[in-house]
């Protein structure tokens, strides 16, 4: 029921009249999105004379900070006791038609006089002002420019998610109602720290949808894409504001946004007349080719809907101190639970309490984990995005599927994954899929195919990326390898092997460069971001059949499967994602061929052997050659063989950071062990250029 | 926190010692003094992890509750000759707010004395025609005409992160390290 709503909204407003502070910007911003619902809500009951009202105070708090804010919310205060009279009356007549209960006219709130010219004032003073206002200039602007960035972004975020879910069928209404009321917001927002681009972007395309509300007219892919890129756009904006925000300078002028302003207007006038209809045909015709996905994705929407749960925004750094200080009960619960003097006390109550707290600690830990997961349908998303824009641009007809969009990952590494997906995705696009007539003629559909899918695999995140493309082509690629000097002449590579010189820097197989791959710059970097994360990446292909990337990654960046090594009275951590496996070699697999540097073969493999405890500077390493221990580690860039004293456990540890003090490039982190002592984790990428350096300064000696 | 403010001068020159509390400490027979504001804590010398390569007065890390944080050794830092731990030996725990983050970092001092306020009649800046600045002194405490108390800038004794290596390491970095011990390690091996 309308009036309820407007009672409500009421309500919010007077408590935040109450407890408002006239210096306090964000209680002012509240009011005046508060205002804003209002007037919202209003509106579409036709209650003019309220809604009005409320957009002249929304202007009049906007406009007047601080002088005369105090009068204001005085008069806003007793305007809403009138306007809460006046719905309860209406709520009395009980009449459903607006007309005859909207509040009568004399009845209508009360303005102050000064209210309507301030209005006034703030328009015209507003748009001449542009974006060159300085963010820089108080804290308090900062403030409200960081709100509406986090505000501004939420809504965009929700937008993307809908107009993706929808682009090949019809919007409906709830979706509509949903975009109006994201743009609304931002517009809101935006207006009250004085944006006039996000603002402007948003009224054209709060129009454009208050048209489809209306039924003007209908949401077709004209609209929508139309839509789509409004919202980039203003994702756009509001980086830059972000951007501003962080540099302290002002928010550049986008010249794109006045152009799709225009566009976006252009579309409402026109939907008045008819003769445009012809040229949008062939659009609906393709969406509707599109049937067999529409159920699917619909399947897919209904199942998201009903997750959608209550939440609570936490500072990402509580949630981070939070998550350490629970790693430290763990440790401290296990240091007790093996207490060797608590072991002697025979005692059941004893025994049971320790059995509780231990299965408390690990429940703890695992929620306390959760907290920072996010599911990877945002990820999802945006990859969404990349291929329809990236298959209009190429000319190719891509259906992209998306599968496990719910499961979960860390939200720190969300980020770093970005990156990698995009080059993957525009591999798979530009040279993967074929175009038509390719594909006609081998007897592929026409419509190419991306799939992206992620599950959970013990205890580690896997995301894998197919296409159904022509494959990667092993000769040309060690063709490619011989002439860049990858491989040498002679050396024969496995399929995977060849596969592997994709992720060299600068390959590309490619003879055409387009806009958006073929460069050779992409597939290293996912190889390095993959390898910053603790992850792993493989392909897989067939040649006509496709092409599949395949990343594994630990599920949190915070917890890793380490490897306790020892050396000396020394104990050190390898991360388990990086070791190949650990052996005991016996004495003929060592050589020596140059005297200072050592190779372990194993199974005709061969790997430079490093001491540990040369590399560290270990006193007291045992270094028995008759009963070593060598760990075969994978690194970024090579493979190599450490020797160490002892591989004592695996477990996993919680990552804590070292300060930079400490100047340790070989280190990682560190962690701390299950009986108070820390462990520093190995970083396996810096120990080949150490291991070069020493091999260095030994030539120099020798 | 006026010492967070502080912490963000980058001029060390330009930082005097103010008046206030101070920790007094021992290091080789001197008297020295830590803002108390900086001071988190004063624990006993608990085993320390050593990390391999790197500065020299960098003695490790500690678990202090949780938290990995270095220990620097005061004496090494001073340029001072480094001695064995007594029974005084204690690890003081100093906070500051370098550019960009807050630092944790724990010093090892021969001795903890008391905390003492030092009013302005007391505070003086060094003496100049002395390289005491460099030295990370701000300031001479001179409670009583007789005593003497070396006023520290904690910020720029630890930022030695950003200097480089640290001056006491210069010339003793590790890679003529491993190649006297290389060929020797070697030649055990065979």
């Amino acid at each position: 029921m309308a009036n309820d709503d407007a009672r409500q909204l009421l309500d919010e407003l007077s408590s935040l009249l109450l407890l408002c502070k006239v210096q306090n910007s964000s209680d002012l911003r509240a009011i005046f999105v508060s205002l804003g619902k209002l007037e919202q809500a209003c509106k579409s009951e036709h209650w003019e004379i309220v809604s009005d009202a409320a957009n002249l105070y929304r202007d009049a708090v906007r406009a007047d900070a601080s002088e005369r804010m105090g009068e204001l919310i005085e008069g806003l205060a007793q305007s809403c006791e009138e306007l809460d009279g006046q719905i309860a009356w209406a709520q009395q007549a009980h009449k459903p038609d607006p007309e005859t209960a909207s509040p009568p006219r004399e009845k209508s709130p009360v303005v102050p006089s000064f209210v309507m010219g301030g209005a006034i004032n703030v328009n015209t003073a507003h748009d001449s002002a542009g974006e060159v206002r300085s963010v820089s200039r108080a804290t308090e602007e900062v403030e409200n420019m960081i709100d509406f960035y986090s505000e501004a972004q939420d809504a965009i975020d929700q937008n993307e998610r809908l107009l993706l879910d929808h682009q090949d069928g019809e919007l409906d209404a709830n979706s509509i109602a949903a975009l109006f009321r994201a743009f609304h917001t931002i517009k809101g927002v935006a207006g009250f720290v004085g944006l006039t681009q996000p603002t402007k972007l948003a009224h054209s395309t709060e129009s454009l949808l208050g048209g489809v509300r209306r039924g003007d007219m209908s949401a077709d892919q004209v609209i929508l894409d139309l839509l789509l890129e409004s919202n980039e756009r203003m994702q756009t904006l509001v980086a830059s504001v972000r951007l501003a925000i962080e540099a302290s300078t002002s928010v550049p002028l986008d010249e794109r946004v006045d152009d799709l302003c225009r566009r976006i207007d252009a579309a409402v006038s026109r939907e008045a007349s008819p003769e445009d209809q012809p040229s949008r045909q062939p659009a609906i015709a393709t969406s509707a080719d599109d049937d067999a996905a529409v159920p699917q994705r619909l399947a897919s929407r209904s199942q998201g809907s009903t997750q959608i749960r209550d939440t609570l925004k936490v500072d990402v750094g509580r949630v981070d101190s939070l998550v350490e200080m629970v790693g430290e009960m763990v440790i401290v619960e296990s240091m007790i639970t093996g207490d060797p003097d608590l072991r002697h006390v025979r005692s059941p109550k004893l025994a049971n309490n320790l059995r509780q707290m231990a299965k408390i600690t690990r429940d703890l830990q695992k929620i306390a984990l959760q907290l920072r997961m996010v599911p990877v349908r945002g990820l999802f998303t945006r990859t969404a995005r990349m291929v329809r824009e990236l298959s209009r641009q190429c000319n190719k007809q891509i259906r992209f599927t998306a599968e496990g969009e719910a499961t979960e990952m860390d939200r720190n590494m969300v980020e770093l994954l970005a990156d990698p997906l995009v080059h993957i995705i525009r591999n798979a696009v530009d040279h993967g899929i074929e175009d038509a007539a390719e594909r006609e003629a081998a007897g592929k559909p026409v419509e190419g195919s991306i799939r992206i899918s992620a599950y959970h695999e013990s205890s580690n995140l896997v995301i894998e990326i197919a296409d159904d493309g022509r494959g990667l082509d092993v000769d040309k690629l060690i063709a490619r390898g011989y002439e860049r000097g990858l491989i040498s002449t002679g050396q024969s590579l496995s399929d995977t092997e060849a596969y592997e010189l994709v992720f060299a820097p600068g390959f590309s197989t490619t003879d055409t460069v387009t806009a958006f791959s073929g460069r050779g710059v992409g597939m290293d970097v996912v190889r390095k971001n993959i390898k910053s994360m603790r992850g792993r990446i493989g392909i897989q292909s067939k040649p006509g059949q496709g092409t599949a990337f395949r990343l594994v990654l630990p599920l949190t960046l915070a917890i890793i499967d380490g490897t306790l090594i020892s050396c000396g009275r020394e104990t050190y951590i390898l991360p388990t994602l990086s070791i190949v496996e650990s052996i005991r070699p016996k004495q003929g697999m060592v050589r020596a061929p140059g005297g200072h540097s050592q190779i372990l073969q194993v199974r005709g493999k061969t790997y430079p052997l490093y001491k540990l405890s040369a590399l560290l500077e270990i006193p007291e390493a045992r270094e028995d050659p008759q009963n070593m221990h060598a760990v075969i580690v994978e690194s970024a860039s090579h493979s190599f063989a450490l020797q160490v004293d002892d591989v004592v456990a695996q477990q996993q540890v919680v990552i804590k950071g070292l300060e930079k003090q400490l100047q340790s490039k070989i280190f990682s982190g560190a962690a701390i062990l299950s009986d108070g002592q820390i462990g520093l984790i190995i970083n396996v990428d810096e120990v080949v250029a150490i291991a070069n350096d020493y091999g260095h300064s030994m030539q120099g000696v020798a | 926190m006026p010492h967070a403010e502080q912490g963000a001068q980058s001029e060390r020159a330009s930082k005097l010692a103010q008046p206030g509390k101070y920790l007094l400490f021992q290091l080789a027979g001197e008297t020295y003094g830590f803002p108390i504001l900086q001071v988190r804590e004063i624990i006993s010398l608990e085993s320390i992890t050593r990390v391999p390569r790197t500065s020299q007065c960098v003695l490790g890390v500690i678990n202090l509750r949780g938290k990995v944080i270095p220990v620097m050794d005061l004496r090494t830092r001073f340029e001072l000759e480094r001695i064995p731990a007594t029974d005084e030996t204690v690890i003081i725990v100093l906070q500051c707010e370098l550019s960009d983050r807050l630092l944790t970092i724990g010093a090892v001092v021969d001795d903890v004395r008391e905390v003492t306020f030092l009013g302005a009649e007391h505070v003086s800046a060094p003496p100049a025609g002395t390289h005491l600045e460099d030295e990370f002194v701000v300031g001479i405490g001179t409670p009583q005409e007789s005593q003497i108390i070396f006023l520290l800038d904690v910020d720029a004794i630890v930022r030695f992160d950003e200097e480089g290596v640290l001056r006491a390491a210069a010339g003793e970095t590790s890679p003529p390290n491993i190649t006297e011990r290389e060929p020797h390690e070697d030649t055990n091996r065979r």
